[in-house]
Parts: C-alpha cells; sequence; structure tokens
C-alpha cells in the first residue's frame, strides 16, 4: 500500500508492472518521490531498473499500474519540468554541443541565451563547436547531464551516468552529480555502483527481478551493523584472539587484513587497546559501518532466498 | 482566432524544431542540391543527347514548351522524388531511431503526437519544395523555349502542380511509413525501393494474369505515380485501351482519390504503430 499523495510529492507509481514475453520486467513496482530527494535506484544488471525509468518517461508502455509527475499539475507537458538521460547519451551526431542543446531548448519550449553557463560546468566550452560524434564517452556523458539542466528542471533523472567512464571519468561525473544533487532538485539515479549511490543519495531504492526490495532514507536502509578491519604482523594470533571474542562466521579474511563485525559500542581505541592486553600489536586498525554494497548483497540474497 | 493562433505558433515551432535538426545534415544537403540541379537540367540534357524524333512519337519540341513542358518536367519530378527524396524521408526517420534522438525528444518533453507531427510538417515542407522546383523550372525551361506564348498557354497544368504536390506527399508518406516499420536504415531503403520498383509491380502482374481487368491500377505506388503520369503513355494507352477495354493509367480524379485514401491510410498506420510500440 502506498502511501498518501501530498503536495510535496513528485512522482507516485502505483503498482507498475511491465513484461517482455516471459521475462517480467517490473513487478507491481508501487513508490512516492518526495521533493528535493535525491533517489538511488539500485539493482543489478536486469532488475528492471531502466524499464522502470523507460515507464516513468513516456518512452516505454507499461503493462499495467498508473504512475503521475507533479499531482498531475502539468498534464501532457510534464517532461519539460524533467531532465533526463536514458542509457546513453542521445544527440545528433552531426551537430555540436551549441546545436545540440539548442533543439533540446527549443523542445523544452525555453528561451536560453546561449549555453555558457551549462558548458562551463560540464567542462565543455572548449569542445562546444566540435561534433557530438568526435567526443569521448566521458564527454557525451557530460553532454547528456548538461542537456539535463536546459530550462532549469524541477527533477534530474540519470541512468548509470558513469557507465563505461574510466576512473578519471567516474570521479569527473560523481562530482558533478554532487554539486548538482546539492542545488536543492529532486534528482533519481539509476545505478548498480552502490558507492556512487552511497556518496550522493540521501535514499535507496532496491530492486531485483523487477521487484521493489527495500526504499527508504540510506541511513534506514544500512543497519546499525559496524564491521573492523585489522592486521598485525602474525596474522594468526590474530585470527585466534577473534575468534575467542567473537563469533568466527563474521570473520572474514580480506588481503593483507582480516574483517569482523563487531559487537555494538565497541570504539576503534577500545579495540586497539583490547588487541594490546591479548599482546597484539596492531599495524592496521579500520571501524566502518556497513556499506551499502554489503546491504544491498544481504538484502537481495535474503529476499531472493524468500521467493 | 485564439485556435488559429496557436495552430499557427504550433506549426511554426514544430518546422523551427526539424530545421535546427536537418539543416547541417550533410547528406540531405547534398540531396536537396542534386535534386534542385537534376530537376531544372535533365531535361535539357536530354536536348543534347536525344535525337529529334518522327512521328508518331511527339517531336522534341513538346518536351520543352508550354503545356507540355508540365507533363515531361513532371515526370522527371515524379522520378526525382520517388528516389532522391524517398530515400530522404527514410534516412531522416531511421536516422532519429537509430541515433535514439526520438527517444531523447519523448524524454526532452515532446509528446508522441508532436513528433509525428513534426515528422509529417517535413513531409509537406519536402513536398512544397519539390513543387516550387517544378514550378520554377517548368516556367523557365517553357519561357525560353515557348516562341508564342499566352497566359491560357502557360497555366494550361490541368492541376498538374497540385497533383504533382500530392504524388511528393504520397511518396514520402510510403517513405515514412516504411521506415516507421523496420526502423533500420538499410532494411528500410531496400523495401522503399523494392516496393516501388518490383514488389507492387509483381503483385500487378500476378493480378492481370488472372484478372484483367481496371483493378490493377488501384494499388498504391501505382496510383500515387498516376498522378503525374509518365506523357509518352499517352500513345500506348490509346491502342492498350482498345486491346485491353481499359486504360493502363488512372485518370487524374481516380489516382487523386485513390492516392488521397492510400495517403490518409499510411498516415493512420505510422501513427498507430508510433503510438502503441515503446521507443
Amino acid at each position: 500500500m502506498i502511501p498518501p499523495i501530498n503536495t510535496m510529492t513528485i512522482l507516485s507509481i502505483n503498482q507498475l508492472s511491465k513484461a517482455y514475453g516471459n521475462i517480467q520486467a517490473v513487478d507491481k513496482l508501487s513508490m512516492i518521490v518526495e521533493r528535493g530527494t535525491i533517489l538511488g535506484i539500485l539493482g543489478p544488471n536486469g532488475s528492471g531498473k531502466t524499464t522502470t525509468l523507460g515507464m516513468i518517461l513516456d518512452v516505454i508502455h507499461s503493462d499495467s499500474g498508473t504512475f503521475k509527475w507533479f499531482n498531475g499539475e502539468y498534464g501532457l507537458y510534464h517532461r519539460k519540468q524533467i531532465g533526463a538521460t536514458l542509457e546513453t547519451p542521445n544527440f545528433y551526431p552531426y551537430l555540436n554541443a551549441d546545436q545540440n542543446l539548442e533543439i533540446v531548448a527549443q523542445i523544452k519550449g525555453v528561451k536560453q541565451n546561449g549555453f555558457d553557463d551549462i558548458l562551463e560546468l560540464i567542462g565543455l566550452k572548449a569542445r562546444r563547436k566540435s561534433k557530438f560524434k568526435t567526443y569521448s564517452l566521458g564527454m557525451k556523458q557530460r553532454l547528456a547531464i548538461g542537456a539535463t539542466l536546459i530550462g532549469d528542471p524541477e527533477v534530474l533523472i540519470f541512468d548509470e551516468p558513469t557507465n563505461g567512464l574510466d576512473p578519471q571519468g567516474i570521479a569527473e561525473i560523481r562530482e558533478l552529480l554532487i554539486n548538482l544533487a546539492s542545488t536543492g532538485k529532486t534528482v533519481i539515479m539509476a545505478s548498480h555502483i552502490l558507492d556512487e549511490v552511497e556518496k550522493i543519495c540521501t535514499h535507496v531504492a532496491i530492486l531485483k527481478k523487477g521487484k521493489l526490495l527495500a526504499m527508504g532514507p540510506v541511513g534506514f536502509i544500512l543497519n546499525n551493523d559496524r564491521f573492523a578491519e585489522l592486521a598485525t604482523e602474525n596474522m594468526m594470533e590474530l585470527r585466534n584472539w577473534l575468534q575467542s571474542w567473537i563469533d568466527p562466521s563474521f570473520i572474514k579474511e580480506m588481503n593483507g587484513y582480516l574483517e569482523c563485525k563487531i559487537p555494538a559500542g565497541y570504539t576503534a581505541a577500545q579495540i586497539n587497546k583490547l588487541a594490546f592486553e591479548n599482546g597484539l600489536v596492531l599495524t592496521y586498525l579500520k571501524v566502518r559501518s556497513r556499506k551499502l554494497e554489503e546491504e544491498f548483497i544481504e538484502l537481495t540474497k535474503t529476499l531472493a532466498g524468500d521467493e | 482566432m485564439n485556435k488559429l493562433t496557436n495552430l499557427i505558433t504550433d506549426v511554426r515551432h514544430s518546422i523551427h524544431l526539424e530545421w535546427l535538426k536537418y539543416k547541417n545534415n550533410t547528406l540531405a544537403r547534398i540531396i536537396i542540391g542534386v535534386f534542385t540541379v537534376a530537376f531544372s537540367f535533365v531535361i535539357l540534357y536530354g536536348k543534347r543527347i536525344i535525337p529529334n524524333v518522327s512521328p508518331p512519337l511527339p517531336g522534341l519540341d513538346t518536351y520543352y514548351t508550354f503545356p507540355t513542358v508540365w507533363d515531361y518536367q513532371g515526370h522527371i519530378g515524379n522520378w526525382l522524388v520517388c528516389v532522391l527524396f524517398g530515400f530522404l524521408m527514410v534516412h531522416f526517420v531511421t536516422g532519429e531511431i537509430s541515433a535514439k534522438t526520438m527517444r531523447q525528444g519523448i524524454i526532452n518533453g515532446q509528446t508522441r503526437w508532436d513528433f509525428y507531427k513534426a515528422k509529417f510538417l517535413v513531409i509537406v515542407s519536402l513536398a512544397t519544395y519539390a513543387t516550387a522546383i517544378y514550378i520554377i523550372s517548368s516556367l523557365i525551361i517553357g519561357i525560353w523555349h515557348t516562341p508564342d506564348m499566352y497566359f491560357s498557354l502557360i497555366f494550361d497544368t490541368n492541376n498538374l502542380v497540385g497533383r504533382f504536390w500530392l504524388m511528393s506527399v504520397g511518396y514520402l508518406t510510403l517513405a515514412f511509413l516504411i521506415a516507421m516499420t523496420f526502423r533500420t536504415s538499410g532494411i528500410s531503403v531496400i523495401f522503399y525501393f523494392g516496393y516501388v520498383f518490383v514488389i507492387e509491380f509483381i503483385f500487378r502482374m500476378i493480378q492481370l494474369y488472372f484478372f484483367r481487368n481496371k483493378a490493377i491500377l488501384f494499388w498504391p505506388e501505382n496510383s500515387i505515380e498516376d498522378l503525374v503520369p509518365n506523357p509518352l503513355y499517352k500513345l500506348p494507352s490509346f491502342w492498350m485501351e482498345k486491346e485491353w477495354g481499359f486504360s493502363p493509367v488512372l485518370s487524374s480524379w481516380e489516382s487523386i482519390i485513390t492516392s488521397s485514401f492510400y495517403i490518409s491510410m499510411m498516415l493512420l498506420l505510422a501513427w498507430r504503430l508510433f503510438k502503441r510500440r515503446d521507443i
């Protein structure tokens, strides 16, 4: 049952479904996105993220269910209030950045006096007169993100914005997205890179095989488990000591260190002291919260087992 | 009045959008350039290479003088629109599909109807351009070659200008429907030319083999083609009519009504396909 729609609601999805033959791509998906939310839609490949975005952007027909943008305020033209990219950056290959952005502005019905600010923000000012087909994938992604900003839309949607990029490209796009997210816009971002979502989003929705497994604020989705990463010169002794202290099933051998789930309330200083009292001098110690990636794997494993 | 103003604004907006998309398209520039030049010079080039013929075939002068210049220029235009603009229309539509700019246009805020309407306006614009070139080239060639001219002789066109425009809309709509159906440029181009030059002809011949009656003329491509028929058909059609009991070419009103029906059906089919499909 989805909660009642209020004036803060940007998007409400109710029982949306889509099948491709025998494959149920999206299965009775319901969710509400509030104004100002930065929502990460997480899921492995084939979990229905892009199909969901395709349906709410009117390029894929749903088999059943409904969705409503802005409480129906803009009628048929709600997408003019949304800046979105889906899968790949899509532009006219024989046109340059300025000409492609002009087409987007014309579709949105926006009178734009040049695109200097946008091109500056996405770092394409120097290549603005080059044809789109000559751009690297990173530049194409940045132009796609720039195009979403035309008309200053209320909502931004990005589908796997760092797909196919090299590490530097990923860092650039991530920084750009963090900057955009800080402007107070509602952002919906589909990704299977959990680290990316954890760094940018306030809320997450986890999909698997088209079903919504969980949705809520990042802090709400992540449970309170805490983990320690430890190393010493004698790893055998460290393992023996840990096994005498915590459940051995919570201890994992990592590359050059051991990782374990620690009992609630323990700080790094307390663990260090405890190890020292047991004759171990730690060469590496890090205490951290549960990562979204671990939570995601746990959730998808548990709920897949329930099916 | 308000509705009319909105309609005009809407049409201007759509045409401006399509202009922004295609004004720098190299292939479009080349094809439109070749079309414009070829339309004006093909018939004049023919004068240099074809020797004058003896009756009952028409003399070379009839190609260049009023009012028959309208027939011959129209027939050249028939080929050029079918081949060049038909290909261009397929290129425009499949280009949007393969580059996913059609999909992005919808994502950016166009409705499907907006997109469809804009492409229909491209059809109308190209047909109008082709007709304008037809009028201008025919007038120039006719004025240049006709010794004694008078107003009614110059404009004795037998509705050819209107029929030429409708013919252009017909070929472009067929290309549009095929491109919307097959979506990839290679297959669409092959099917378009295959249909126009081979497939329909084969079907008509099969039909003719079993049923020798006028129904063989009412196929889509043939009814579009017969809007501006080959003027050299006038002679054999006299004998064929005697032999078969019907003319091998549709009358102008028959072709206008039949092709208008097919154009409407093709537009409707293209819209239904586009409306229902995921993009």
